[in-house]
């Protein structure tokens, strides 16, 4: 059976849709300065240039993913790649399906209840990681198009209020805030970890597919957080949600703000995001138990999340989890050290191979 | 067999997924649209007990249908409530009118000229935890209670507060008062400057008028209320385009000036505003660059013009350099100076953040207007 292949323009709109999600619901906190947040978006983007070479070498070469490569090593070391990755992908999931249920909960005040939420979230994205990866890639073009689409709504909107005087460095420990600023963008690309793992799922060259999905990302971050300083400045660190509170301010001739558009947008970057990394939890699965059925693997890559979601979510305590800082290692680990290993490895397990 | 077996599967599976969505819909709630209350504008004054607010609601006043607008009529309820702070307020008056309030259309809020200002975002708290009021609904003063001007009916457009909201737009576009919103209020970048309203006592009592009041007989914009840590203070309806014009807020705007013994009177529009500042010997030099574009009510000759366009220049510049460095000594930032400050010269900004007055007096403001008259 021939693999499914991803273009490298469907796996670069993935993994936007999924860095986009993470963007458009919350910036990091404790950042106070928008163009101190840009600042350090664009000097992590320029640092994880270098980290992402490993990992789109070993692609370009060996055209697996770090986990079977593993395997062909051995099988104990297989298992702890595959068990680090799929330990990576529940966590994400889990944090993106409390995030999709808890905020949409907070959009659309009372109309919904959190369990069906997650229900419902959890059965498409069960339905959705089922597919293939080309499948997912061409809803992630959709869904990226209407990123676009939307970011131009709502600056056209909000072009009115923008004011370049918003941009300053007025912060009383410059470096500090910019480390905190680089630290914390890095922690939320789990996106690495994902290119780490589908860059071999490419028909494409995967290393000039890492430099242009990198800058993309960094156009895009600074897209949006140059939109929210220059139209709502000092307001939007006050606000829980600047880019929804930004498009709530966004006024156009047809409608009086642009918030709904956000919303649409929002949870069909959520889904895909939450899709994927289903998929690719599943496929980990498959990798550690190989007897295991499509459908199982999946159910089982949703069911771990969800289950682990819903009692924080309906006992009120997700608020300490939106608020607790991403932990950078396993980036580092998963879409660095691991990729390297396997690469400086990689001529000598070919060899083997052959023999 | 196998694709008896196959349809059978496909057959239950429907039946479950039909199932599944009939009781996933049963569980949530759904308010039906004429239980909720549309809340279009609001006052706050204050009262004994903390805040007094009072709702201007959408009530289609059509006969015969339940969603039929009126448009000879005003369209509103308005509804009254009372609390400790102005969050609890709008809680009673969901109790007191029997709906569910609904403020994402919100789009103008009232301040009585009672209410204090010195802690923004205390206020607007109920504001900034509601996920539905934007942060571009507009905010103006009254001169006297806020509720007066809520119980005002205006018949002009659909809704009484889409009539009051034209009123404060248009008369901002002439620069006869400046726009304020709720992001501008609440982000720290000076002092805020918002339109104060007025409520006209109508002293005859003829019945047809009282019940359809016309806007112009109801309600006047009484000025440009400005907003500081010490207080209010108001600028008029000439003092506003100066205003405006430094702002960088003005689109048009008129202004009279005497040229050969005759008052001509130029309309503006146009305008365009550029600012430096530079720190020189100890003081903040500010460059304020202004061009405007006049459009004279007389004909003139190319010598008249320029005439004019020189005296026009002259009589704006000084009402901008007097505005200015009256609204600077007392500690007043409605033109973004401060914010201009943080942006060129953070460190600076940082020391005296606490003491914004005492950076703006050190400030040296010189403004420069060019007028073209075509």
């Amino acid at each position: 059976m021939t693999k499914q292949k991803l273009s490298p323009a469907e796996l670069i709109c993935l993994l936007l849709c999924a860095r986009s999600f993470t963007t458009l619901t919350l910036f990091p906190v404790g950042i106070t300065g928008g163009l101190t947040y840009m600042t350090g978006a664009l000097i992590s983007t320029i640092l994880q240039a270098f980290l992402l070479i490993p990992a789109s070498k070993l692609a370009a070469q060996t055209r697996n993913d770090p986990c079977t490569l593993a395997f062909g090593r051995s099988k104990n070391y297989g298992k702890a790649v595959t068990i680090a990755f799929l330990l990576y992908f529940i966590y994400e999931a889990f944090r993106d399906i409390g995030d999709l249920a808890y905020f949409t909960d907070y959009f659309f005040a009372v109309n919904m209840t959190r369990v069906m939420t997650v229900l419902c979230v959890a059965l498409a994205t069960v339905y959705g990681a089922r597919l293939t990866i080309s499948v997912l890639g061409r809803t992630a073009s959709i869904t990226f198009a209407g990123v676009i689409i939307m970011l131009a709504i709502i600056a056209a909107g909000a072009a009115e209020d923008m004011e370049i005087t918003r941009f300053d460095y007025a912060v009383n420990n410059l470096p500090a805030e910019l480390a905190m600023a680089v630290y914390a963008e890095f922690s939320r690309c789990e996106c690495l970890a994902l290119f780490s793992f589908l860059a071999a799922d490419i028909d494409g060259d995967p290393e000039k597919a890492s430099k242009h999905y990198l800058i993309s990302k960094g156009v895009i971050i600074m897209i949006i957080a140059a939109m929210v300083t220059s139209v709502l400045g000092t307001f939007a660190f006050a606000e829980k949600l600047p880019v929804f509170t930004l498009a709530a301010a966004s006024e156009n001739l047809i409608t009086e703000r642009s918030d709904a558009v956000f919303l649409l947008i929002w949870v069909m970057t959520g889904i895909v995001k939450l899709t994927t990394l289903l998929y690719c939890s599943a496929r980990c699965l498959r990798l550690l138990r190989p007897s295991t059925s499509h459908i199982g693997s999946v159910l089982l890559a949703g069911s771990l999340p969800t289950a682990a979601a819903l009692p924080l979510l309906l006992g009120y305590g997700w608020e300490k989890v939106i608020y607790s800082p991403r932990p950078a290692a396993p980036i580092i680990v998963l879409a660095l050290i691991i990729p390297a290993f396997l690469l400086i490895d990689s001529p000598k397990s070919n060899h083997e191979s052959e023999v | 067999m196998k694709r008896t077996l196959r349809s059978d599967r496909t057959f239950f599976l429907l039946i479950t997924a039909v199932l599944c969505c009939i009781i996933l819909a049963a569980g949530g709630r759904s308010i039906s649209i004429d239980r909720r209350g549309i809340v279009h504008a609001m006052g706050i004054d204050p009262c004994e007990n903390g805040y007094r607010v009072s709702l201007q609601i959408f009530q289609p006043a059509g006969s015969g249908s339940d969603t039929a607008v009126d448009v000879t009529g005003a369209n509103v309820a308005v509804a009254v409530s009372e609390g400790k702070t102005v969050s609890e307020a709008l809680s009673a008056a969901d109790s007191s009118t029997g709906k569910e309030l609904f403020f994402g259309h919100l789009q103008l809020i009232c301040l009585g000229s009672g209410i204090a200002l010195d802690d923004p975002p205390e206020l607007f708290s109920f504001a900034l935890g509601g996920k539905n009021i934007s942060p571009s609904a507009d905010i103006c003063m009254t001169q006297g209670k806020a509720e007066d001007l809520m119980q005002l009916k205006l018949t002009e457009d659909e809704t009484s507060a889409e009539a009051l909201s034209s009123l404060i737009s248009t008369s901002a576009e002439y620069s006869r008062t400046i726009n304020c919103d709720l992001k501008s209020l609440l982000s720290d970048e000076g002092s805020a400057a918002m339109p104060v309203l007025e409520v006209i006592s109508n002293g005859d009592t003829d019945s047809s008028s009282a019940d359809t009041p016309s806007i112009s007989e109801s309600v006047r914009v009484a000025g440009t209320a400005v907003v500081t840590r010490e207080g209010k203070s108001l600028l008029t309806e000439n003092a506003a385009l100066s205003a405006a014009l430094l702002s960088g807020k003005a689109d048009k705007g008129s202004v009279v000036t005497i040229l050969d013994g005759k008052s001509v009177t130029s309309q503006l529009d146009n305008c365009r505003r550029y600012r430096t500042i530079t720190l020189e010997n100890g003081r903040l030099i500010l460059r304020t660059n202004i061009t405007v574009s006049a459009r004279p009510d007389h004909e003139l000759d190319p010598q008249q013009s320029k005439r004019l366009s020189i005296v026009t220049a002259q009589a704006l510049a000084s009402d901008c350099t007097a505005l200015q460095s009256e609204m600077f000594q007392s500690g007043a930032d409605i033109f973004g100076t401060s914010q201009l400050i943080k942006q060129r010269y953070p460190k600076l900004w940082l020391k005296y953040r606490d003491a914004p007055e005492k950076l703006l007096s050190a400030v040296e403001a010189h403004v420069n207007i060019t007028v073209k008259v075509v």
